[in-house]
């Protein structure tokens, strides 16, 4: 029971949690995160501040406290409402490049797996090419060429986890295709395509989601130190890893602008790794 | 049976092996599962046992039990009692059993394939066990390996000694996992459906030389098979196993000749015979095996048995002994002789 | 598309010199059938035996062309498979089905057996839902599964004997004339075996099939079968019926094969073995001439130099041997 609730319900429900509030940022009752207060740089979590009254949007008799649940960063900027918004780029690139992965390795490698060969020394071949090149070269080839936005990270990113995929969908694919059920599928007079649809793409489905669900972790942290190298999306759009890249010059006096989205994406991938493993033991064994 | 017509078990003064009691839990997800339930036997030196059964019986939990190497969760019953040479198993070392396995006690597995090191030459596989548990001097090794596997009937031995497992026959495999248990000279052989994977014909010739083997060294021999007719040609004593348990055990002719359990009838009664007549159909023995996690109450072949009466299903019937004291079967009702 | 136009006159499966081999790489070939002729009528079964390695199981996948052999003929009620193009041996392939030997791995694992059992029927456009169901059931029925049990369980909650029951519910839903049985009990126990086969003998008079029934056992094979063929290193070198063949075996490997096996009564020892141990490990080096001499008894010189052709001894009773055991006929 125990350890239920910590592989599944506390790992799900951590993801849940932040892709809600990535969802939700825009009603959320949060500064907005580039609003930068520099009256209050570098403030440790729970500071409460009286509002300034130039920010509201009408002059209101009175003032109104503000809590920075998280702090500020170095600029006065809302540490929770920056996180909360950093999630979205780093749940989008963790959400889609894997999928692109995913459709494209995952359908490569069931072609390459059953009819083994030439096609598949030809697939195999191209993913020895891709998993050679440099990655780095190619985002920052992408980015020259159609500027650094969410989009061509995503699409980089996404195109160098094909070849994971593949490996992982022919590895799969190799133990089914020699099974007497292909035989008799076959038999029945049913076409190779129809066979790699029907028969052994269902039972190829759940391995590779499964998988896709570490890879996500990895696109994350590899998002994360892409911002902090300066490759991701550029500022003002927070992002984690930008931000413990900007929290690390005050580190020795403000150490929470930088641990606390560390804490973050931390959370967020083992909570994504621990409930890959789940899976993956809970899945029926081919 | 062999070549003497045997109709005596192992006489209770010094047996080679004496089992009592021996039972065997295993933790799994599912539940505690008891593979083999209070079984008891005597082993001579020379003789040979056969235990026959069909899968999920208990026979090769067993043997691994024998030689202390269960499965992960497993463990053995404390009550049970184990001696081999006078000396209880369970109160050995780790250490201790490991000189015994190998050197006095033997096995040999069912799949050749998988019981040799695919990576290793088969002579360095035979030579690692002859240099461990004898004092074979280095140089001398290579000509002992090439010996054993003679002994086991492989022809040009010297040809095949630095071949790999995957370079060699079904066949070929087996005889070098045989050399490998029986190099050392070991008092008990555990043969665990040696010859299941291999053609008829090699069939034959192994267990011939098994029985040859034993006339020429006295050691003794379990063989677990799910054939009956095996274990008819080639022991000298038989347990059959149902559900864990032991429900008949006798002397080679006498259990053929005069079964007592309707297990053990029908177990025969469902073998093809090349004497029957085409177009009768098969006797079968209708339903499935007990769930070891959940055994039933009372017999646990009293679901499928023909002659189950009530009481079979309340009470689990003993183990007994007919008159002479060499037959045992564990039913309240069972076959009268000549019955079938 | 070449028309499927069936004979009702003649064998409904007959093979004319089927060749199979393969090629390893490094310019060695695999030669696993060569030679291979025999026909089988409607309604009768043949056993073919053999040891491993004996090329059986690839003669059976030659036969429904996956692959196809390397040369020869496979006729399915006078239509030459080797000959059509795929979109016709598409359209025919519901007439030949097979079981195979392991009956776990011959179901899809993520499939129901309900939807297992009706997938022949969807594959050959059939649309009715209801009375798909209804076909599924009493297939099921037929083979001894109890519908309202199984029809929802995925293969992994299901024994081999019963995975093996849906197997052969499977390939009988399209009304086949050949029904080819791949070792169909040989990963079975004893018990579990009885039943299949009692289970085969049935739908073979109910569904009118014509059998080839594959094994090493010698003792199933003699029970289930009409004729019987014995095959060794990728030839037959006895073919008669069944009856005959056991009590009166000419070609040596047979004999050597019937001594081999052990019978279930205590001292029951045939004569000494007929064999010399001498191990054959591939069909790539084979001996030249009579591939069994290297292991015969009776080898002669003439064995070496010259391979025999089946000759028919007696009414039905081919064998391939120059010196066959004559003396056996006369009992």
């Amino acid at each position: 029971m125990i350890s239920r609730l910590l592989t599944f319900w506390m790992p799900l429900t951590w993801l849940l949690f932040v892709t809600i509030c990535a969802i939700t940022a825009g009603w959320l009752p949060l500064p907005a995160p580039d609003i930068m207060d520099y009256d209050h740089q570098n403030a440790s979590p729970g500071t409460m501040v009286i509002m300034p009254k130039e920010t509201t949007a009408e002059a209101v008799p009175g003032a109104r406290n503000q809590v920075y649940w998280l702090g500020t960063d170095s600029m006065g900027r809302d540490m929770l409402s920056r996180i909360i918004i950093g999630a979205r780029v780093s749940l989008t690139v963790g959400g889609t490049a894997p999928l692109i992965g995913l459709v494209i390795g995952g359908l490569l490698g069931l072609v390459a797996g059953y009819f083994r060969g030439f096609t598949e020394s030809i697939i195999i071949g191209c993913m020895d090419v891709i998993l050679a090149f440099p990655g780095l070269v190619l985002l920052l080839a992408m980015g020259f060429y159609f500027g650094t936005n969410l989009w061509t990270l995503i699409l980089s990113l996404g195109f160098l986890s094909i070849p994971a995929f593949c490996r992982v969908s022919r590895a799969v694919t190799l133990q089914l295709a020699n099974r007497e059920f292909v035989l008799a599928a076959k038999m029945i007079g049913c076409t190779n395509c129809s066979i790699m649809v029907r028969e052994i793409l269902p039972n190829i489905a759940i391995p590779l989601c499964v998988y896709g669900l570490i890879i996500m972790a990895l696109m994350i942290v590899v998002e994360g130190v892409l911002s902090f190298l300066g490759l991701s999306v550029p500022p003002p759009t927070p992002s984690w890893g930008g931000m413990i890249a900007a929290g690390r010059e005050v580190l020795g006096e403000a150490p929470h602008v930088c641990l606390i989205p560390a804490a973050v994406l931390f959370l967020t991938v083992l909570s994504l790794n621990i409930l890959g493993d789940t899976l993956r033991g809970w899945a029926r064994p081919l | 049976m062999k070549d003497t017509m045997s109709t005596s078990i192992t006489a209770a003064a010094a047996p080679l092996l004496q089992v009592a009691d021996l039972s065997i839990r295993i933790n799994t997800p599912k539940g505690l599962v008891r593979p083999v339930d209070s079984v008891s036997f005597s082993l001579a030196s020379g003789r040979t046992l056969g235990i026959v059964g069909e899968s999920g019986c208990g026979k090769s939990m067993l043997c691994r039990a024998l030689i202390r190497l269960l499965p992960a969760g497993g463990h053995i019953t404390r009550n049970a009692k184990v001696h081999f040479n006078g000396v209880d198993m369970g109160a050995l070392s780790e250490k201790s059993l490991r000189l015994i396995r190998g050197r006095d006690m033997a096995m040999v597995f069912q799949n050749p394939m998988t019981a040799l090191n695919p990576v290793m030459r088969v002579g360095k596989q035979i030579g690692e066990n002859l240099r461990l548990h004898t004092a074979t001097a280095r140089k001398a090794v290579r000509d002992a390996t090439v010996n054993c596997l003679h002994q086991v009937g492989m022809v040009h031995p010297d040809r095949y000694v630095d071949c790999y497992p995957h370079q060699l026959s079904g066949g070929m495999r087996q005889r070098v996992a045989i050399a490998m248990a029986l190099c050392c000279r070991p008092q008990l052989l555990i043969a665990d459906e040696p010859t299941t994977a291999l053609d008829v014909t090699v069939q034959a010739e192994i267990l011939r030389r098994f029985n040859r083997l034993q006339g020429e060294s006295g050691m003794a021999i379990i063989l677990i098979t799910h054939n009956l007719a095996i274990a008819a040609n080639h022991t000298d004593e038989v347990a059959v196993m149902y559900g864990g348990k032991i429900v008949e055990h006798a002397p080679t002719g006498v259990l053929f000749s005069r079964m007592r359990h309707p297990y053990t009838r029908s177990l025969m009664d469902a073998v093809p015979r090349l004497d029957a007549v085409a177009g009768e159909p098969f006797l079968t023995i209708e339903g499935q095996p007990p769930d070891l996690s959940n055994p039933p109450a009372g017999c646990c072949f009293a679901d499928r048995c023909r002659y189950a009466r009530p009481l079979c299903r309340r009470a689990a019937p003993p183990l007994t002994c007919s008159n002479n004291d060499y037959h045992r079967f564990a039913c309240f009702f069972p076959l009268e002789e000549g019955e079938g | 598309m070449t028309e499927f136009h069936p004979t009702e006159i003649g064998p409904v499966l007959e093979l004319r010199d089927i060749h199979v081999s393969f090629n390893l790489g490094r310019r060695q070939t695999v030669h696993a059938v060569s030679g291979v002729s025999f026909g089988i009528d409607r309604q009768e079964t043949l056993g073919l035996v053999g040891e491993s390695g004996c090329g059986k199981s690839s003669l059976a996948r030659a036969i429904v062309q996956l692959p196809p052999p390397t040369s020869g003929h496979v006729l399915l009620a006078g239509c030459d498979l080797t000959a059509m193009d795929a979109g016709a041996l598409r359209a025919i392939r519901s007439r030949i089905q097979m079981v195979f030997q392991d009956p776990v791995s011959s179901l899809n694992p993520g499939r129901r057996i309900g939807r297992s059992i009706a997938e022949p029927l969807r594959v050959m456009g059939v649309n009715d839902k209801a009375g798909i169901t209804s076909r599924v059931r009493r297939m099921m029925a037929a083979v001894g599964l109890d519908p309202g049990q199984h029809e929802d369980q995925f293969p992994g909650r299901l024994s081999g004997g019963q995975c093996q029951r849906v197997s052969i519910a499977r390939a009988l839903m399209t009304r086949p004339d050949v029904l080819i049985c791949d070792e169909p009990v040989s990963a079975m126990d004893v018990s579990v075996q009885a039943q299949i086969l009692n289970l085969l003998n049935t739908i073979k008079t109910d569904f009118g099939l014509a059998m080839l029934f594959i094994s090493h056992d010698l003792a199933v094979v003699k029970r289930v079968s009409d004729r019987v063929a014995v095959m060794y290193l990728g030839t037959v070198c006895e073919l008669a019926p069944a009856d005959i063949l056991y009590t009166r075996p000419a070609h040596p490997y047979t004999a050597a094969l019937l001594n081999a096996i052990p019978q279930p009564l205590p001292g029951n020892r045939r004569s000494t073995d007929s064999t010399v141990p001498y191990e054959i490990s591939s069909s790539i080096g084979l001996p030249s001439g009579c591939r069994f001499h290297p292991r015969c008894r009776q080898m002669k010189a003439l064995c070496v130099k010259q391979s025999p052709l089946m000759s028919e001894i007696e009414n039905g009773h081919h064998v391939a041997c120059h010196f066959p055991l004559l003396e056996n006929l006369s009992k």
